[in-house]
């Protein structure tokens, strides 16, 4: 079989969305592959020159549908950042808990996509039981599961009510025991898992950084760079919490690299329900607001890496070219890089470890 | 003595004179095929479906009938109603190794004993070397369907199931030779309880066997998530719903040879019915136990796996046992 | 920090090769200035170990969008590159494979990013030409 081609094509039975890639294969192992993505493009950065900037609030959480809050937070401070706003304190505490809740509900749906993508259905019902404990606090504090439109330009849009951090404590105790002792005994400790994971799809440091790679894909390869501690937003700069560096560069490593995240993230969340200051939670803007001729560039640490939204405004209260810079495009292009000399039946766990979502890479 | 000997000699005495012969083999055909289709419906299916559901922390079927006994019913029912397609690149035979499938299940059905070493069917004797042949067929079909089907994905299968012939059969039919040559080539002379002295054999001929069924961990060729269902692929209404089903009945017979072969045979009498039954539903859980619980090997980790640790420690076993 | 810099489009590569050693392409953000007839390029790049960006902006002609492609000194450039030739038409001479990325690849209709670009009810009710997977 001398270059048979081969279409993974754009409906999968794992769990990433509509992504196709021509693979050129002989024999068992893959020569060439190609990916072909914009089967779930829908015009977001056109829809942002036709809608006021507060009625964008939610088309921004459908970008990437699985941490919808971290993508309202970067827009929101995009816009306080173009208009020169500062927040509360208490905002900032608030805003801090939600983005880790996002990074940690991201994270469970990778795992429940991975090990579902080896053989082992039971994890992504395991994960997703996980994840629900979650959801139920978030319902709680902003009426909304997945995608509510909470964290809005000049603070939230709900106070904590009473309570309520008792809860999260409570919840974060639960989610620790049950990742260290299922999650981890399943996956990290079974020999199978490892066997099939470990030195499998490696990515160079130099190919990562020159491919435009960041977040834990990078930081499994060696390259210790992560946003909240380079340029500190929010309340980063007083939390003490450690940034997980893995050299391997394998899909294990790029595994190892989002459980340790999701111990940190644990950590950061109980310390800063802990202190949460008293105060204002949102400052009143109106809903038709224009913002000054300016070149705003906002970048932030999102689940999957370095997400920028770039903003150009001309004074009337539409925006006149606002830019995604996603951090899954890249993944693809280092997967075309990856792939090549790999067997075909290493091709899901790769593309499991590197987490893409579509919604995020099409727009 | 066998089920078929019953009926017959029961119509026989009754007076149907030249008839008997065949009124009794039509009658047995037809239990047969109830209980072909009985022990994947509502024994297998169900216990299947409950246990893998709790195991993910959820209820399983509940609401067809009391405690969802009727889901695998409907299911089937819901099967039968859709459209049999054909692609365009398939061989003019692409349906058989679908009937073929079902046609193994049957025939495994016919020779195995029933709970009781008088229990059986049919009575032929050395079933344990049939019951291999017919165990290997399945492999063959595998590899028919997949070139048949005109599917690149479904070739890629066929391969796959090529290689893996190769990884596990030579151990299983090593395990029936020894068993075999020890106590008797036919299920129903076997009495030792041979698990104690073929312990490292009774864990290779039950990975063995897992692997030849296609199940549980160690189905590389119609890998759901990998390959979209291997040689499966192409097939839609009832020839799909029939290796299906199958799936679950080779399971429970694979459970129900397990116990003839190494805990102990079917005896006769009331005690040891219950018994025999006993101890299959335990392995029958074990067996769906590992399929929930462990993701799956690649194909070259599997050979490796097999010839260089599985078949020494036959071998050792054999060896002990031979020198005592 | 952020330094701002703008330069002539025949500099570009040139400029590119210096920054080669310490910076990553961050991102390449094409601004429509219909009014002025000209398209403005950003290119935004970061530092490998902090979190500097250094912003290169240059202006191509409306009429006739070409420009060298960087694909070759940064890889991270191949998709950025397709992606403003998709939802622009702005040509990187240089570049091995521009094709459309995020658009079917025979999408009859022009290009979408374009502020002179109307959406119209044919545009609204095409459907594809033929469906290949």
């Amino acid at each position: 079989m001398n270059g048979f081609e081969i279409n993974v094509g754009p409906a999968h039975p794992s769990t990433h969305g509509v992504l196709k890639f021509k693979l050129t294969i002989e024999g068992d192992t893959i020569k060439k592959a190609e990916a072909e993505i914009g089967f779930l493009h829908r015009g977001k950065e056109k829809a942002a020159e036709d809608v006021t900037y507060m009625s964008y609030l939610p088309f921004v959480d459908k970008i990437e549908y699985v941490s919808a809050l971290n993508m309202e937070l970067l827009y929101s401070s995009l816009i306080e950042k173009a208009l020169n706003i500062q927040i509360s304190e208490r905002a900032k505490y608030i805003r801090t808990i939600m983005a880790e809740f996002g990074r940690i509900m991201n994270h469970l749906v990778f795992l429940a996509a991975f090990g579902e993508d080896l053989g082992l259905i039971s994890e992504f019902f395991w994960a997703l039981r996980e994840r629900e404990l979650l959801m139920d606090i978030i319902e709680e504090i902003s009426g909304g599961r997945l995608a509510p439109v909470y964290i809005r330009p000049g603070g939230v849009f709900f106070d904590f009510k009473e309570g309520i951090e008792n809860k999260i404590i409570e919840a974060m105790e639960k989610l620790e025991y049950k990742i260290k002792e299922v999650h981890e005994y399943a996956i990290i400790k079974n020999s199978i898992f490892k066997a099939r994971t470990k030195g499998v799809g490696i990515l160079k440091k130099e190919d990562a950084i020159n491919l435009g790679v960041t977040g834990p894909n990078a930081r499994a390869s060696g390259i210790n760079r992560d946003y909240r501690k380079l340029n500190p937003y929010l309340i980063y700069d007083k939390l003490d919490f450690k940034v997980p560096v893995f050299d391997e560069g394998d899909a294990y490593a790029r595994c190892l690299v989002r459980m340790e995240e999701i111990k940190e993230s644990i950590k950061i969340i109980k310390e800063a329900t802990k202190n949460i200051p008293k105060g204002d939670y949102l400052i009143k803007m109106p809903w038709i607001i224009k913002i000054p001729p300016a070149y705003t560039i906002e970048i932030q640490e999102t689940p999957r890496g370095e997400i920028g939204m770039i903003l150009v405004s001309d004074g009337s209260e539409r925006a006149y070219r606002l830019k995604i810079r996603s951090a899954s495009f890249f993944a693809i292009k280092a997967m075309e890089k990856i792939l090549e000399g790999e067997k075909i039946a290493n091709f899901y766990p790769i593309l499991a470890s590197l987490d893409p979502v579509m919604g995020e890479i099409d727009r | 003595m066998s089920i078929f000997d019953i009926i017959y000699k029961y119509i026989l005495s009754n007076g149907f004179g030249y008839l008997s012969l065949p009124i009794s083999i039509i009658l047995t055909l037809i239990i047969a095929l109830i209980i072909t289709a009985l022990v994947p419906l509502f024994v297998s299916g169900w216990i299947e479906r409950k246990v893998a559901a709790r195991i993910q922390s959820r209820r399983g079927p509940i609401f067809a009938g009391k405690f969802g006994l009727l889901q695998n019913l409907f299911d089937a029912i819901k099967m039968l109603g859709k459209e049999i397609i054909r692609n365009e690149n398939a061989d003019k035979l692409f349906l058989l190794p679908s009937i073929l499938y079902g046609t193994v299940v049957l025939l495994l059905f016919l020779i195995v004993p029933l709970g009781n070493k008088n229990l059986a069917i049919l009575n032929v004797s050395d079933n344990l070397l049939l019951t291999f042949i017919l165990f290997s067929y399945l492999g063959l079909i595998a590899i028919l369907g997949g070139i048949f089907s005109g599917n690149k994905f479904a070739s890629i299968s066929a391969y796959r199931e090529g290689v893996k012939t190769f990884a596990f059969e030579g151990i299983v039919l090593l395990s029936i030779f020894m068993i075999g040559y020890r106590s008797s080539f036919s299920f129903q002379n076997i009495n030792s309880v041979n698990i104690i002295y073929y312990p490292l054999i009774a864990i290779s001929f039950l990975i063995g066997i897992i692997s030849m069924i296609d199940r549980g961990p160690l189905d590389v060729t119609n890998a759901e998530q990998e390959l979209i269902g291997g040689w499966r692929i192409e097939y839609s209404g009832l020839v799909y719903g029939l290796p299906l089903l199958g799936d679950y009945s080779l399971a429970f017979i694979a459970s129900m040879i397990f116990s003839i072969l190494f805990l102990g045979g079917a005896g006769s009498g009331i005690l040891s019915f219950i018994i025999f039954w006993i101890k299959t539903f335990i392995i029958f859980f074990i067996l769906i136990l590992l399929r929930w619980l462990y993701p799956r090997p690649r194909i070259d980790q599997l050979i490796n796996f097999s010839w260089k640790y599985i078949f020494p420690l036959t071998i050792l076993n054999a060896i002990i046992i031979w020198m005592i | 920090m952020i330094n701002y810099k703008e330069i002539k489009s025949e500099e570009l590569r040139k400029e590119a090769e210096e920054l080669k050693d310490k910076y990553f392409l961050f991102s390449i953000i094409v601004v429509d200035r219909i009014n002025e007839g000209k398209f403005e390029l950003n290119y935004l790049f970061e530092n490998k170990e902090n979190a500097d960006l250094i912003n290169l902006k240059t202006f191509i002609l409306r009429n006739d969008p070409k420009i060298d492609s960087i694909s070759d000194i940064f890889p991270a450039a191949d998709y950025e590159e397709r992606e403003a030739y998709d939802m622009f038409g702005i040509i990187f001479t240089g570049h091995k494979n521009l094709k459309r990325i995020l658009l079917p690849e025979d999408w009859p209709f022009g290009y979408p990013l374009r502020k002179d670009f109307v959406i119209n009810d044919e545009i609204r009710n095409w459907t594809g030409t033929d469906l290949r997977w």
